[in-house]
């Protein structure tokens, strides 16, 4: 018995080392066979990620967590029609993104005023919310706070179609040609709407272009 | 080298210290491409600065309460729709659509015996109905409007006035569906201080160009107590 239990138990190891090793397209493959062990592998690579992507699209949390399961929902029930002519990030990144963009339309269509809609932007979206802190804080923390409340507000205030693409290459680091395959547009559009994103965020943020801190 | 060239590889490598040789010697002499360097790094660095999120510890939980409800969940038509054959599918679509012209020309044009005969809607106020509250040549009235499917279009608004009463009187046509609303009852739409509400107010005499309201339900307990 306890023999058997070791055996399986390294059987779960070894299968779970495997899927590490393998790549998007074999996951899904794998999961589409239905391997749990290789859908729970794409979760654990994507999960944090796709948070990040749908938070910056949003800057509200719960939500982005909320469209990051919903994502990985899609993702699974549609797994039978995945077809591999593009990476698996594009296509789950193009999930994300239609989310995102559909709760950014569903929020401004709203527009209802709530007990938070202090904390919302002008297209009534969330933004960050620090409750206060009673303690002595130092200058440059408040600085650093106040310059992360413009970048909250200036990326929460720019048009959902340049929001996208400038979240995507400039916080997210995508290549402008997968950009263009998760937004479904031309390169030469990307292009453009990054550098109006860009010049609108120059704008807005020019008072702490200078001082941004360097991190290398 | 040129410039768009060059921009492009500082954005791509995206730190201006680690350009290719013949990029450096290119900013080196040529400010626009220094400027614009140094502008998308900064730009970047600030929005990088704050700090990513991770996903919680409950995520996996989560979702998998929620791959579970989504598989035990029945198909929506829609899927099925599409799990078929292309053709058949856009043959599906294209009845569907079919269908569902057909039925709006239907309801917005044709006419029943019932709707044909329809009653006249009466609207009486003691103040000008303002055009936002009845508007002629419109599918519906805008509000306020009591069981709105029932009112079909509105053709024409004539209005009299009584010294400070005035009586709008509409001709809808209506449908009869939701309601049956038979051919000797008015609609009131009264409006004053109290607001705009819709009384049904039986036996009126339909037609009749002696409508003038005497009173407007001011003070009244309900506005049944309109009188003509």
């Amino acid at each position: 018995m306890y023999q058997a239990n070791v055996l399986q138990a390294q059987v779960a190891v070894k299968s779970a080392v495997n899927v590490e090793a393998l790549s998007d397209h074999e996951l899904v493959a794998a999961a589409r066979d239905g391997d749990e062990l290789a859908f729970q592998e794409v979760v654990r690579r994507y999960r944090t990620p796709i948070t990040n992507f749908v938070y910056r699209m949003l800057n509200d949390y719960e939500m982005a967590v909320d469209l990051a399961q919903e994502t990985f929902v899609r993702v699974y029930t549609s797994i039978g029609r995945y077809e591999a002519n593009f990476s698996f990030s594009t296509y789950i990144y193009r999930i994300a993104s239609n989310l995102a963009i559909s709760e950014i339309r569903k929020r401004k269509r709203r527009r209802v005023v709530s007990f938070f809609s202090v904390f919302q932007s002008d297209d009534g979206e969330m933004l960050e919310h620090d409750p206060a802190d009673t303690r002595q804080l130092a200058e440059d923390a408040l600085l650093e706070d106040e310059r992360r409340l413009a970048v909250t507000k200036a990326i929460a205030t720019l048009p959902e179609k340049y929001r996208s693409a400038l979240v995507l290459r400039d916080i997210e680091d995508h290549s402008y040609e997968q950009i263009a395959q998760i937004l479904d547009l031309s390169e030469g559009t990307v292009k453009s709407r990054i550098n109006r994103a860009r010049n609108l965020l120059r704008e807005k943020l020019e008072k702490f272009m200078a001082e941004a801190p360097h991190r290398d | 080298m040129k410039c768009a060239q060059c921009q492009l590889l500082i954005d791509d490598i995206g730190d201006m210290d680690r350009l290719p040789s013949d990029a450096a010697r290119h900013v080196a002499t040529c400010p626009a491409c220094e400027r614009f360097g140094v502008d998308l790094i900064s730009l970047r660095r600030l929005l990088r600065e704050p700090a990513r999120v991770t996903a919680p510890d409950s995520f996996d939980i989560a979702l998998a309460r929620r791959l579970r409800a989504a598989r035990t969940a029945p198909p929506s038509r829609l899927a099925i729709l599409w799990a078929l054959r292309p053709q058949t599918s856009l043959a599906a679509a294209a009845a569907f659509l079919l269908v569902c012209s057909g039925a709006l020309i239907v309801s917005r044009y044709a006419v029943s015996p019932d709707t044909a005969s329809g009653p006249e809607l009466v609207v009486a106020s003691n103040r000008p109905v303002s055009p936002e509250v009845v508007r002629p040549g419109e599918a519906t009235i805008s509000t306020p409007v009591v069981e709105p499917g029932m009112v079909a279009g509105l053709e024409s608004v004539s209005s009299t006035s009584n010294g400070d009463l005035r009586a709008n009187r509409a001709v809808v046509r209506t449908r009869t569906a939701g309601r049956r609303v038979d051919s000797t009852d008015a609609m009131l739409l009264v409006s004053d201080e109290r607001g705009s509400r819709l009384v049904n107010v039986p036996g009126v005499l339909i037609g009749s160009e002696m409508i003038v309201p005497v009173a407007s339900g001011d003070g009244g307990d309900s506005p049944e107590t309109v009188s003509f």
